[in-house]
């Protein structure tokens, strides 16, 4: 049992784990997906809130812008009061600055100037959009930028204004250079189809290999395709040159557009390393709660495993209960065809003369014995196991005991040619008062183990006494053989249930392996003591002390060894051959075995195979005595009774009626005789006291013995067990007393 | 035995925990999404019914698509007829459903709306009007004079968002240029129609909106250069010889050729445009009230 527990801890520890391992992986799964999540959300909120930043920048560049195109306003203003070819001049003039990289005029709707510099078509594409009152900002491809007002008068536009920066001003006037603050944010200017214009200052090859880096490149077609419907976009890039924040956006009114990046790190180092703060602190809390919880769930858990224990236990204790209940029934079960077959054994070897047909029954016989031995094991360990076993004191006399253990082991001995001596001290008391039955079972395992582990030489039996008191000794039986021994490391595991050593060599040696336990529990119900001594492969000597009651002056004196295997013809107490009497049994086998026991006394038998049957024919005959089984189908024993007592049409009406019973347990004689039954008599049969039950109840006048009538004895000791003249029938009375409860 | 109940409490606190994340991983993914999308509502009001062929039909049309382009909602209320109070109360309407932009999409919604659309400054107005203009309140046109240009002259034509002179020029066998509609089959004397291309338009006017770029400008006037105004397809009683006349003037207007430009007297033989001088957009779209000369009226 401990070790079955052992197992189910580790078990269930074992699956705690991986319980935990699973819900740590769900964890760490959950946060990693989490995190990743997280990473996305902030790379969105940032990108976000780059784009914004950058259209609040992209406002300062479009204020620079405007301020270039104010001041040509002002002068189409000036111009368009007073259009004098020497104020256009003049304003011209002022407009360039002296400044070789500033190109300024006045140009028709054709394109041809009416003061200034001329500018090809194609650098002033939207000139007519100019001349549609419209002001215009452009890059011109190769030149530089341009900025360019309508001159109006009235509602119509007469000319238009320009100026012209170099590429070479650009980066000095219009660079975003005090933005590029740390280095860190980058930011230019480019055409809209993607030629940079105003670069930052210290823009070079490096950068504009970062410009083409293919991931880079492709975040910002991201970020032009976002810009079809926002007027910034930010997008973050982890390209093979760092992770970065990309962002653009167009300048209105322009074919502009404004680009930069800044570094992944600048903008969102502090707030990754709040959330990884954030996230360690709850990656602590989370690591403490599954201690915690894990601790507790321990803590849990043993209490449980106590309940279970508990539980077990109980479950165990309840099997176990069970399992004794069960083996009583079966012993029982099997003990009611063995009781057939003894019954028979004992008819054959009453009625033949053929000494062959008589040995075999006698090997029969002892067959059935050593089976109902095995069976009276069983069913007395489960007994002691359910605590139902129980004592049977009555006065007895040794020498029957002795006498009985010859006979059963005298045999054996003989067959395996080992010597059987038989040493008793004479002065040992004869009349003693103890459970006898019990006694003998005691020294016929110790002589049966004798006899079944030697293989040559001899076993010895010693009966003596020791006085412990005035009506008081210590009965002392020893058994020595020169058999195969005990290992000492064995020895005290002897009385151990079930325990059969050196199972390999003792393969052969029948037994449950119970006896040495139920003979040691029995000796300490009767407050005995065991000895064994033990020589490995030399032999072993055990030796029983039982305190038995002395009642009577007798001593056992000469021992008469004549007891063998002979057989004793068998004799009937008494003939009846006028009396009839009716035995009532559900079970035909029980009526023919019966029948059979009682066929020497001549007696007229008829029987009945249930209560109806039974009432039947006693109301139409009258017998001497009827035996009625307690138990049947339909009406049982007790009803049957009744009815019978209170028939008026009953010819038997003043027979005695005897209970046949299995049900064996105390108080139970008191109840069947309390219900109206005039006695009760044991099952399975015991012939013997069957024959003293007719003896007792039979109308005196139709018993006869050798024609000669008998007189009636003193009622006689019901459980008495009568040891020489029917041995194997002991054994099965004994049986039968002691189980039965149930299914009988 | 208790074990197997204990287990289950694992298990189910697993499960809990398992569950809990998902939910949080859930609404954490639902929350980046919204984020994402931007809602953006787009109203239109507009005279007639939107399933009427001509003005209103290809209004609806032009807008519907916008709005897919952008993945943008569109609200409609149509048959809002002008000064009965039924544009007030459609332009709350559309603001009370969270429009971000609503179109004011016939000529005198604007005027009679104009105090309202202060009370919206979070609400981009826009209209085909150019009489009334606010901060949140756009003039939106096409150069219809564009493709009104190449039309030419010496044939009927009309400038309404209906069909009845074409039914009467039909009836008395003159020659028309229909407006925004086809009618091929319908008339033998139906030339071709001044159309324009609303899907381009509104998606011009959206995107502006957008990028946020609304109110840099008084007027948007988009031309034949990107495609919104043109001539239909023209009938057969149109030579090959007229054709590509037609042609070649397109080209010079994609080329920016601008129509009002040049002398120019009107009817009453005052020079309302000098040589060497070009009317201004703005002018041309709130201050011409002049008929240009050889223009007789007929009333």
């Amino acid at each position: 049992m401990n070790e079955r527990i052992f197992t189910l801890n580790e078990k269930y520890i074992k699956k705690i784990i991986w319980q935990f391992a699973m819900l740590l992986a769900v964890l760490i799964a959950a946060g990693l997906l989490m995190g990743s999540e997280v990473n996305n959300l902030l790379n969105a909120t940032l990108e976000k809130m780059m784009a914004k930043q950058l259209a609040d920048l992209s406002i300062v560049a479009e204020e620079r812008f405007k301020k270039e195109l104010e001041d040509l306003r002002l002068v189409a203003k000036y111009l368009e009061m007073d259009s004098g070819a020497v104020s256009e001049e003049k304003f011209l003039q002022i407009l360039k600055s002296g400044k070789d990289d500033v190109s300024v005029g006045l140009l028709r709707l054709d394109g041809t100037p009416i003061r200034g510099k001329v500018l090809s078509k194609w650098d002033f594409q939207r000139l007519p959009a100019a001349y549609r009152g419209n002001d215009v900002i452009d890059y011109c491809n190769g030149k530089g930028l341009l900025f360019a007002v309508p001159v109006l008068h009235g509602g119509n536009v007469k000319a238009v204004i320009y100026r012209l920066y170099d590429d070479s001003l650009l980066n000095e006037l219009f660079g975003l250079s005090e933005y590029n603050y740390n280095t860190e944010v980058c930011l230019l200017i480019q055409e809209r189809n993607g030629r940079i214009i105003i670069p930052y200052k210290n823009y070079g090859e490096e950068e504009r290999k970062f410009f083409q880096n293919e991931t880079i490149q492709q975040s910002f077609t991201v970020i032009r395709q976002k810009l079809e419907r926002n007027k910034s976009a930010s997008v973050y890039c982890d390209s093979s040159m760092g992770r970065f924040f990309l962002f653009a956006t167009d300048l209105p009114q322009t074919n502009c557009t404004m680009i930069g990046y800044i570094e992944w790190a600048v903008v969102a180092g502090d707030i990754f390393r709040i959330y990884k703060l954030v996230l360690s602190v709850g990656t602590l809390m989370l690591i403490i709660l599954a201690l915690v919880s894990a601790y507790l769930f321990v803590m849990k858990t043993k209490a449980e495993e106590s309940d279970a224990l508990r539980e077990a236990k109980k479950v165990a204790e309840s099997a176990n209960n069970a399992k004794s209940d069960f083996l009583a029934n079966m012993s029982h079960e099997i003990r009611t065809p063995i009781n057939t077959i003894v019954g028979m054994n004992e008819m054959i070897l009453r009625e033949s003369k053929n000494p062959n047909v008589i040995g075999y029954a006698q090997n029969s016989a002892a067959a059935s014995e050593t089976l109902l031995g095995l069976i009276n094991d069983i069913l007395d360990f489960s007994k002691i196991e359910s605590g139902k076993m129980e004592l049977h004191e009555e006065n007895y006399a040794l020498k029957d005991v002795i006498k009985s253990l010859i006979s059963m082991m005298k045999p054996r001995a003989d067959k395996k040619s080992l010597k059987f001596d038989l040493k008793i001290n004479p002065t040992t008391e004869n009349q003693l008062f103890g459970d006898s039955i019990r006694i003998r079972q005691i020294v016929l395992n110790f002589l049966s183990n004798a006899v079944k582990y030697t293989k040559t030489g001899g076993v010895e039996l010693f009966v003596e006494s020791e006085k412990i008191a005035a009506d008081k000794i210590n009965l002392k039986f020893t058994v020595k053989d020169t058999g195969i021994g005990i290992r000492s490391a064995d020895i005290s595991r002897i009385f151990n249930d079930f325990e059969r050593f050196d199972a390999q060599k003792n393969k052969n040696i029948e037994g449950t392996g119970l006896g040495l336990a139920i003979t040691y529990k029995l000796v300490k119900m009767m407050n005995g003591k065991i000895d064994v001594q033990s020589v490995y492969g030399a032999g072993s000597t055990f030796t029983v002390k039982i305190p038995q009651k002395i009642i009577g002056d007798e001593l056992i004196g000469a021992f008469n060894d004549n007891s063998g295997r002979e057989h004793e013809e068998y004799a009937p107490s008494f003939i009846a051959p006028d009396a009839e009497i009716l035995i009532v049994d559900d079970n035909e086998m029980n009526l023919l075995v019966a029948k059979n026991l009682l066929k020497a006394t001549q007696i007229k038998i008829d029987t009945a195979l249930n209560g109806m049957i039974c009432l039947e024919k006693i109301a139409a005959r009258r017998y001497d005595l009827i035996f009625l089984d307690q138990m049947m189908p339909g009406l049982d024993g007790i009803e049957t009774l009744k009815t019978a007592r209170a028939m008026t049409e009953n010819l038997s009406k003043d027979a005695p009626i005897i209970a046949l019973t299995a049900n064996a347990i105390s108080g139970v004689r008191e109840k069947l005789i309390g219900e109206g039954f005039d006695d009760y008599l044991a099952k399975p049969i015991n012939a013997k006291l069957m024959e003293q039950m007719l003896v007792k109840y039979l109308p005196s006048e139709k018993l006869l013995k050798s024609g000669k009538k008998i007189p009636k004895q003193k009622k006689i000791p019901k459980r008495k067990a009568i040891l020489s003249t029917w041995k194997w029938g002991l054994s099965t009375a004994r049986v039968c007393r002691i189980s039965t409860r149930k299914f009988c | 035995m208790k074990l197997p109940s204990s287990m289950n409490k694992i298990h189910l606190i697993g499960m809990i925990a398992a569950g809990f994340l998902i939910l949080l991983m859930i609404v954490i993914v639902n929350l980046s999404d919204k984020e994402e999308v931007r809602q953006e509502k787009i109203g239109l009001i507009i005279l007639g019914d939107i399933k009427i062929n001509g003005w209103n039909a290809a209004h609806y049309n032009g807008i519907k698509y916008a709005c897919e382009k952008f993945g943008l909602e569109l609200m409609v209320r149509d048959n809002v007829r002008e000064n009965s109070g039924q544009c007030p109360a459609a332009i709350k309407d559309l603001a009370d459903n969270g429009a971000s932009m609503i179109f004011l999409a016939s000529y005198s919604y604007s005027r009679e709306v104009q105090d309202l659309v202060r009370e919206y400054p979070n609400i981009a107005f826009a209209t085909n009007s150019a009489e009334v203009h606010g901060k949140n309140l756009t003039s939106y046109f096409v150069r219809m004079y564009q493709a009104r240009y190449l039309a030419g002259a010496d044939v009927l034509t009309y400038h309404q968002d209906e069909d009845a002179t074409a039914q009467v020029a039909d009836k008395y066998g003159v020659d028309f240029i229909a407006y925004n509609e086809i009618l091929s089959g319908y008339s033998e004397h139906y030339l071709t129609s001044v159309a324009s291309r609303w899907d381009l338009y509104y998606y011009d006017i959206i995107q502006r909106y957008l990028k946020g770029e609304m109110n840099s400008v008084k007027n948007y006037w988009l031309g034949i250069d990107i495609g919104a105004v043109m001539l239909s397809e023209y009938s057969p009683r149109v030579t090959l010889e007229e054709i590509r006349q037609i042609d070649s003037l397109k080209q010079e207007l994609i080329n920016d050729k601008l129509i009002f430009s040049g002398l120019i007297y009107d009817n009453e033989g005052n020079i309302r445009c000098e040589e060497g001088e070009a009317i201004s957009d703005d002018t041309l779209l709130e201050n011409i009230n002049w008929l240009v000369k050889g223009v007789e009226v007929l009333e």
